[in-house]
């Protein structure tokens, strides 16, 4: 259920001594210098391990205590806009989370990218009146919902800017 | 061990301090609003003590505005202690300072 790829390609001990950014490695189906796939039940009781995951991932790119902070509640508003929803399929579902960290084109700041997908009718989609996801817009850089062959995808990203991965 | 626990307390007549420990998350804010809608009667006054509340979302915090409105419309009195920055994030965020009463401490919460 908890699945980490390529983790050591991640490495922090991979940056130059002066922090000048190793070239990034791609994976075989696109960028992926480091992926962390997490599949849980549809279940509320269980959105503290995608929180546990983005707070681990989190030390490990060497966010502030408040980037954490703000990491571990946009997780949580994410897996909501499913799990909240009355028009979601419920117990017997799964939401697929994934954490991925894309390295920035010519110096450029690195991204991490959380996608929270799950499938979903064609009414399941975010209330952009509702709190959690007026919360969830300020929490992140850039927040983008799409549904696509009844798969809805929640798409976090978040700048990585001014620090050495 | 339990993320969340919430426990109810009478603290003189009337008064009520609802203390919450850990994470009122999605999972947990229907536990909480089954302890607190009882307490929230005309002339009480009730005290959600979140001292030890770590984690705060917007489905907790929709029980928490749930609450005030609903003491607000029953001539009762609700306030919040909550003093962990994470909590604190949450309601600077949302925007609550005029809808959420909070205070610094659970004494000053019960008094007046």
């Amino acid at each position: 259920m908890y699945q980490e790829i390529q983790p050591e390609s991640a490495d922090p001990e991979r940056a130059k001594p002066d922090g000048e950014p190793v070239a990034p490695e791609r994976g075989p189906n696109g960028p992926a210098l480091s992926t962390v796939a997490l599949t849980i039940p549809a279940d509320r009781d269980q959105v503290v391990l995608v929180r546990s995951v983005a707070a681990h991932i989190g030390v490990r790119l060497g966010l502030t205590v408040e980037e954490l902070t703000d990491l571990r509640l946009a997780v949580d508003e994410a897996c909501g806009v499913f799990l909240l929803s009355p028009d979601f399929g419920g117990l017997g579902e799964a939401l697929d989370c994934r954490f991925e960290e894309l390295p920035g084109d010519d110096g450029a700041a690195g991204t991490l990218v959380v996608t929270v997908s799950a499938p979903v009718g064609p009414t399941l989609g975010p209330d952009e009146d509702d709190i959690g996801w007026i919360m969830l817009g300020a929490l992140v850089d850039e927040l983008t919902w799409r549904t696509e062959n009844g798969l809805g995808t929640v798409r976090l990203v978040k700048l990585l800017a001014g620090r050495e991965v | 061990m339990d993320r969340f626990s919430v426990s109810a307390g009478e603290s003189g007549t009337g008064r009520f301090v609802v203390s919450v420990r850990g994470e009122l998350d999605l999972a947990a804010a229907e536990r909480l609003w089954m302890e607190l809608e009882p307490l929230i009667v005309p002339e009480a006054v009730v005290v959600l003590d979140g001292t030890e509340m770590t984690f705060l979302d917007s489905s907790g915090l929709r029980v928490l505005l749930q609450a005030a409105k609903r003491a607000s419309a029953s001539k009762a009195v609700f306030r919040l202690v909550a003093p962990q920055p994470p909590v604190q994030r949450v309601l600077e965020l949302a925007g609550t300072a005029g809808f959420l009463d909070t205070r610094d401490d659970v004494q000053s919460a019960l008094a007046g």
